[in-house]
């Protein structure tokens, strides 16, 4: 477990270095435009970055247990139901994970199919900048499915974020 | 297929999957899926693919993740702490004291801001804390950060405003000016509220801090020259034409950065902790607008909303039934779709109706553009009911009930730029006459 | 019956969907409600780089876009958005008529079915202080919104800007652009008259908007029904030609009665525009090779 630990940390800090890169391509883009120059496609592949910002951080999120849940219900029901409801939560997290992975990796492949390219002034193929989509999604299956396996054993998941709480 | 049926079916499912725990991102995207496989005729999985594709690659979502970075670094430095020592002299014979922080400090950013997901996130960041370690009390903080976050939205600029202004084909510039009024009423109500509730619940505030000579205090606002430096620079930026309102973010980023490195907090930890909690907020806020798309890309297939649009447009109301009628139908679209779905799903059906009984679509668009600020704060679908509930640990429903008098106020809002549309339409008035 | 769903990329104010919604009428009545065509405006399902794979995939059946923002897919979708090639509407007519066979077969290799294509009205010039000369736009920030547009204002000396059309309204406002090319159409849209002061009438060149239905989903149609829908396309190009002539003048005359100054391109300038324009040309042919040579010459006929 501990290699995948790393793994959702990897992802975590992939995500962090396309919200630098962004950072880096905007402040690139005004300092140029202020020069009276441009950096071409800025916006496209800022665009693309947060993209790749979004996806990598979705395992990363689910296990520091950042992704939102309603947890009122939980609280008023007994123990035995609470876990039924937590493996079942979990089951259905893995299942709609795996569907959104199988699907963005048949789009990405098809965007490799059909030569597909970007529509600025540099046309890049489309289907390199849309791999984080497959590796994020497809690590966020990873993710969910030991999150499963932890509950059916009644072991914790998430680690927290290591951030003070007002509650 | 019958459509009460479907709104039943859509929403029973997505109460059962959010009462079950199920994380809200998947609820939205199963509920897409339910709507997408058994109420339209379209393949599902392959619009799921390309939804979500065009949905993240998006550049005026950049703004979000940069801003709530910025909001992490200033977390990690003494600015919170600065700027709530040089605010506390000044309102210490203010009722509600630094509560009223929320207020100003969203309505300030909402300046630079067009989102309110990002407002109340950078905002909560530092003033949260804050407000908890000087001992006010929990219930009005949160609930005051989540509805002025809202405000995000009305003030410009707001990415709101530009999904109406091209679907309606309102100047956006006007809309923009538009907002501002109404903002700043909002802001009175919300503050006017703090006031009027500290006044009835003086036990619950903290004690005053010592009486300064007006030299003291003087002397105490030097802490808060880094906050203002930071927001002139920020929106100058805007209002000077160096940088559009996406690219300020990343102004507000090096501003941040520049006071962490000022005040000696900027080290390899600081900046790694501060990028891996931005990671973690906006990748939550990222993951719900994702399925959020993708529940409106499936109502649009369904034609749920426009139908429901459609009917009320038919019933050929006078003006002010038909109002009554779009707010109720708005509040209860806004507690299960956000504000940009709500936008793009009803304008094309209700526009000519609206049109018909004689109601401005420059008023309309901000009137709108309130309501949609209401469903930001009504459960179980509320941006800053997630975004709070990231902060606090608190459940959705306990932020939404904090923030319900919010709520009304916003109702009471809605009410006054309708009896005084010239709260609305004065100021771009002026800017066409001159 | 058959049920479609279609895709329009404008809002439902702007003629374009309009002649969508229009055709989906007509189709409606033409097979006696045996295909029913439910039309979606302002890109609420599919946006402007998505929408050609959507079609071609399935996931919706019709579709319109801005066809020249596949240029860099293949040039011949662009040949509509080289600037001041092709300046008023008989032109334009014309070398529509010249490119639709091979645009229809680079289509069909991907299994769509090209429709039919609706004009926007020529593009013209939007700046905050008029301009006699081009050395009047030197250096002045002049937003481009594609590598055809960013050329153009390279050449004209000015130094092009790229802003989100989102923000344009509060970029002019704030002076981080200082001129735009866009259509008259989307002046109003937009409300120009709020943050720019002047519009010259430069006609650079007239893009289309075309729609595109599904190959498989077509075929899969009673011959009944094909018949009717290929014949509510020629009558909806028809009427799309048609309303972008008729509206170029009254969406012109709307720009002016809100009090912006509006004229045509200053003589002076018209000279070195054609000058950029035959640059342009040349390297566009470049690209599009015998293709691209053979649509031009034909249009030019
Ligand atoms: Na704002
Ligand atoms: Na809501």
């Amino acid at each position: 477990m501990r290699g995948l630990h790393r793994l959702y940390l990897a992802s975590g800090l992939l995500s962090a270095a396309s919200l630098v890169l962004i950072c880096v391509l905007i402040l690139a883009q005004v300092v140029a435009r202020n020069l009276g120059s441009t950096v071409r496609d800025a916006e496209e592949f800022a665009a693309w970055a947060m993209a790749a910002a979004g996806f990598f951080g979705l395992p990363y999120a689910l296990h520091c247990g950042s992704h939102i849940r309603v947890s009122a219900v939980a609280r008023f029901v007994p123990e035995s139901l609470h876990h039924v409801m937590e493996v079942l939560a979990s089951a259905i997290g893995l299942a709609l994970a795996a569907y959104l992975a199988w699907y963005c990796s048949a789009f990405v492949l098809e965007s490799f199919r059909f030569n597909e390219v970007s529509q600025g002034l540099v046309p890049v193929p489309m289907w390199m900048v849309q791999v984080p989509m497959v590796l994020g999604s497809i690590l966020l299956v990873v993710a969910f499915a030991e999150r499963l396996v932890r509950v059916l054993q009644h072991q914790p998941f998430e680690i927290g974020d290591g951030e003070e709480r007002s509650e | 297929m019958d459509m009460t049926w479907i709104s039943v079916v859509l929403i029973g499912s997505l109460f059962l999957l959010l009462a079950m725990g199920v994380w809200v991102a998947p609820a939205l995207l199963a509920v897409g899926l339910v709507a997408m496989h058994f109420f339209a005729d379209a393949p599902a999985g392959s619009i799921l693919a390309t939804t979500s594709w065009a949905s993240s690659a998006s550049w005026t979502m950049t703004a979000l993740p940069l801003f709530i970075w910025m909001g992490e670094i200033l977390f990690r430095t003494k600015l919170s702490d600065d700027m709530f020592a040089g605010l506390a002299p000044w309102v210490e014979k203010l009722p509600g004291r630094l509560l009223h922080v929320n207020v100003f400090g969203c309505g300030i950013f909402a300046a630079v801001s067009g989102s309110s997901a990002a407002t109340a996130a950078t905002i909560g960041r530092i003033s949260l804390p804050e407000l908890r370690s000087r001992g006010y009390p929990e219930a009005i903080s949160i609930g005051s950060l989540a509805g002025s976050g809202t405000l995000g939205l009305l003030i410009p600029p707001s990415i709101i405003m530009i999904v109406y202004g091209v679907a309606a084909q309102v100047s956006v510039a006007r809309l923009f000016i538009a907002g501002v009024l109404p903002g700043l009423l909002l802001m009175t109500l919300f503050s006017g509220y703090v006031m009027i509730w500290s006044l009835l619940n003086k036990q619950q505030i903290p004690a005053a801090g010592l009486a300064m000579r007006f030299a003291a205090k003087v002397y105490a606002t030097r802490r808060l020259i880094p906050v203002v430096l930071l927001i002139l620079g920020v929106i100058g930026s805007i209002y000077a034409g160096y940088a559009t309102a996406t690219e300020a973010a990343a102004i507000g980023v090096v501003g941040a950065l520049l006071i962490a490195g000022f005040s000696g907090m900027l080290n390899r930890t600081t900046m790694l902790a501060s990028l891996l909690g931005a990671v973690r907020t906006s990748t939550m806020i990222f993951f719900i607008l994702l399925g959020a798309a993708y529940l409106t890309s499936a109502m649009s297939f369904t034609g749920l909303p426009a139908a429901l649009a459609s009917w009320i447009a038919g019933e050929r109301l006078p003006a002010w039934a038909l109002l009554t009628a779009l707010t109720v139908f708005f509040i209860v679209l806004g507690c299960f779709l956000d504000g940009i779905s709500i936008v793009l799903l009803t304008t094309s059906v209700i526009l000519p109706a609206v049109q018909a009984a004689g109601i401005d679509l420059l008023w309309f668009g901000i009137y709108v553009v309130v309501v949609v600020e209401m469903a930001q704060i009504t459960p179980p679908v509320g941006f800053n009911l997630f975004v709070v509930q990231n902060l606090t640990g608190k459940d959705i429903f306990t932020v939404a009930r904090a923030s319900f008098p919010f709520f009304l106020l916003m109702v009471v809002a809605t009410v006054a730029i309708t009896v005084f549309p010239e709260i609305v339409m004065s100021l771009p008035r002026a800017m066409t006459a001159r | 019956a058959d049920k479609w769903n279609m895709s329009a990329e404008q809002p439902d104010g702007n003629y374009i969907t309009v002649v969508a919604r229009d055709f989906a009428a007509d189709v409606a009545k033409a097979t006696n409600g045996a295909l029913e065509i439910k039309v979606h405006s302002n890109s609420v399902l599919f946006k402007r780089p998505d929408l050609k794979r959507a079609v071609q995939t399935g996931q919706v059946q019709v579709g319109d876009v801005l066809i020249s923002v596949l240029g860099n897919e293949d040039p011949i979708y662009e040949v509509d958005a080289v600037p001041l090639l092709a300046r008023d509407f008989d032109s334009a007519w014309k070398l529509w008529q010249a490119s639709r066979a091979t645009m229809e077969a680079r289509l069909a290799k991907q299994g769509i079915k090209l429709l039919y294509s609706v004009p926007w009205p020529p593009q013209g010039i939007y700046t905050k202080v008029p301009v006699k000369q081009m050395s009047d736009f030197k250096g002045m920030k002049f937003r481009a919104y594609n590598a055809a547009t960013s050329r153009m204002v390279e050449l004209m000396g000015a130094s092009p800007t790229t802003v989100n059309s989102g923000d344009v309204p509060q970029a002019f406002g704030t002076g981080l652009i200082e001129a735009m090319i866009t259509s008259p159409a989307t002046g109003v849209d937009s409300q120009a008259w709020d943050f720019a002061k002047y519009y010259y009438d430069v006609q650079a060149f007239i893009p289309k908007n075309v729609a595109m239905v599904n190959a498989r989903a077509f075929n899969q149609l009673p011959a009944a029904s094909q018949k009717a829908v290929l014949a509510a396309a020629e009558r909806a190009e028809k009427r799309g030609w048609d309303t972008a002539r008729k509206q170029t003048s009254e969406l012109t005359d709307k720009l002016a009665k809100n009090g912006m100054t509006v004229g045509p391109t200053p003589p002076a300038i018209n000279a070195d525009l054609a000058k950029v324009g035959a640059t342009m040309a040349d390297e566009w042919l470049k690209k599009a090779g015998p293709d691209g040579k053979a649509i031009i010459d034909q249009a030019r006929r």
